[in-house]
């Protein structure tokens, strides 16, 4: 049985803070702001000490110059009032060209956080992009970087594999396309082959990728460093010992991120599975082009008047075909006359001996309006896939395929 | 009794460490992370005494001494920052309580008992629980409080206001003998 003091003792409620209470504290606890001309100079100072340690270069507002880098770890570089970082395998110049910041990306991934009113021309073996204030990836070439890895034997065309990925965070890129320039926009993916058209995924972005989380915890650790240093400028002899040991504590920061930066990925990892390479000798029927080319084939001769190709994703292997044959009989039994047709059709098309076909049917409403809806997948069994391979295809087609569907869900 | 969960959440080391720096979101996060144990300390020390005017200001010194001191805070695994911010709290509160000086009566003087026909009035009975809290020494309603609503253990307790763990036991045991006379416990009367 309780005590009766205790069930006194609580129904007397939590006294509870008003609600601008942390405004309060924080408006009671603000320093008295420092000189401006002090508080800037002891930032510069501040801030080179760890940079410098960083193995950057900063320079504040000052001009670009010309640089270099070929990457064989990880490397953040202040680029004027931007920022890049370029990971393992990068291949990267720039300049200031006629006042404008002009790099030339051949190899690699690189991240680009640009200040809001910088613009950036960037040029790659796939022509020149444009962006202003944005945010975004640029990675050359993953596939020609996969002959290192892959898992299915020789070498790929040089002409077939060479491309740059842009995958938009923040702003918009405008990327070299048939007539003039082509936007990409945040969350936006496109594909820019050397000589053919600008294709986007429709896959999305990531919301937030590691590299861009990453990016602004520095720049929460600037701003942390910048308020200290104000502090400091009041007592400029300490000054030294006190950034000594700032600089350590940031470093060990820095060291915290990285740790949690690499278990995330891990943990992604685990969740959705490494992509799958595109295999060295595949044939150009099951390339983009390729598979676009067989499944308008595949609906004409089943004469559905409606019938269309909406996205053929190929930014990693296999290729994922969604298209619309539109409105059919409801129900299951649309399902299955469609998956009937359509069937009968690709063993037409593609030789059932000697493919496995992995396809989907939806009849959600989606961007591309009602109706039915179809995604396919066509394996060749020359492949010889091992099992574990098999179920990390699955693994991955399934997360493409939800990624497509959360992408063209209705406005 | 309102127990908090032995569970409740700290702040992390990261946010700690720059909030010890001047960091302006972690000091933030900080006062959003206590205050509600912070402001519920202090309200529960003035409030009965008729500070309430004072609960605010109260709160609101303990996290700028936080501030100023956080860098002192020793984190050898052991100690809980939430610890030794009610530490801190309940320190300015039992100033704060001298500072007053409002009269108030004796230690060694009891609390009027509750009346039998209050007996089952809940809100009497927690008044008159309220009024016997503000009848204790300030240190004695501080062990009370810490430990019926903060969760701290008689070491941290012990630690919190420079006393023997023993003594932090007895003092305990007075207190809640005191309200319990308050609550018209037979066993009590003419025992507090």
């Amino acid at each position: 049985m309780s005590d009766p003091l205790d069930e006194v003792l609580g129904e007397w409620a939590d006294p509870t803070p008003p609600p601008d209470f942390i405004d309060q504290v924080m408006a009671a606890r603000a320093p008295a702001p420092a000189p401006r001309h002090r508080r800037r100079w002891a930032y510069r100072i501040a801030a080179a000490v760890v940079l410098f340690a960083a193995g950057a270069i900063w320079l504040g507002d000052a001009p670009v110059p010309s640089g270099a880098i070929d990457t064989q770890s990880r490397q953040s570089i202040t680029l004027g009032a931007g920022r890049l970082v370029a990971e393992p395998g990068a291949t990267l110049r720039w300049a200031q060209v006629d006042g404008v910041l002009t790099a030339h990306q051949t190899r690699g991934a690189v991240v680009y956080r640009l200040a809001p009113d910088q613009t950036l021309r960037l040029r790659t073996p796939s022509g020149e992009f444009v962006a202003t204030g944005a945010c975004f990836e640029m990675e050359i070439d993953p596939m020609a970087s996969s002959l290192k890895t892959g898992f299915m034997g020789a070498a790929l065309g040089a002409g077939l594999t060479a491309a740059a990925f842009v995958t938009v965070y923040d702003g918009e890129v405008r990327a070299p396309a048939a007539h003039g320039a082509e936007p990409v926009r945040a969350g936006e993916r496109a594909r820019v082959p050397v000589d053919g058209p600008l294709s986007r995924s429709d896959r999305r972005a990531a919301p937030a990728p590691d590299l861009h989380v990453a990016l602004k915890a520095a720049q929460a650790e600037r701003d942390a460093l910048k308020a200290e240093v104000a502090e400091l400028s009041a007592a400029p002899e300490d000054a030294r010992v006190r950034l000594q040991a700032e600089k350590r504590n940031l470093q060990n920061e820095i060291n915290e991120l990285k740790a949690a930066l690499e278990e995330e990925k891990a943990a992604r990892r685990q969740v959705e599975g490494d992509p799958i390479p595109f295999p060295d000798d595949l044939s150009e029927t099951y390339t983009e082009a390729g598979q676009a080319r067989a499944f308008r084939d595949i609906l004409g001769a089943l004469e559905y008047p409606d019938g269309r190709i909406d996205a053929v994703d190929c930014s990693e292997f296999p290729c994922i075909v969604h298209g619309y044959v539109g409105q059919r009989e409801p129900g299951q039994a649309g399902h299955r006359a469609l998956f009937a047709d359509l069937e009968k059709a690709w063993k037409g098309h593609f030789g059932a001996k000697n493919h496995a076909f992995s396809w989907s049917t939806s009849s959600q409403k989606d961007k591309h309006g009602e109706g039915m809806k179809f995604s396919a997948v066509v394996i060749p069994h020359a492949l010889k896939l091992s099992r574990g391979e098999h179920a990390q295809m699955h693994k991955r087609m399934m997360l493409r395929q939800q990624q497509y569907r959360d992408a063209n869900r209705p406005e | 009794m309102t127990s908090r969960p032995a569970t409740a959440p700290e702040l992390d080391t990261l946010t700690r460490a720059r909030a010890a720096r001047g960091d302006d979101r972690a000091c933030r996060a900080l006062v959003e992370c206590y205050q509600r144990r912070v402001y519920a300390l202090v309200g529960r020390m003035l409030g009965p005494r008729g500070l309430d005017g004072l609960v605010a200001d109260v709160a609101q010194e303990t996290f700028l001494r936080v501030f100023r001191h956080l860098d002192r805070f020793a984190d050898d695994g052991r100690a809980r920052l939430s610890t030794w911010i009610l530490t801190i709290a309940t320190r300015l509160c039992i100033d704060t309580i001298r500072a007053a000086q409002r009269p108030r009566p004796a230690p060694s003087e009891a609390p009027p008992a509750l009346r039998p026909d209050q007996a089952h009035d809940r809100r009497a009975r927690l008044a008159a629980v309220q009024a016997a809290i503000a009848t204790l020494p300030p240190e004695q309603q501080a062990v009370l409080v810490l430990r019926a609503w903060h969760d701290l253990d008689y070491a941290e307790i012990a630690a919190a206001l420079d006393l023997a763990p023993g003594t932090v036991k007895s003092r305990l045991a007075r207190a809640r003998a005191r309200l319990r006379h308050a609550l018209g416990d037979p066993k009590t009367r003419g025992t507090p």
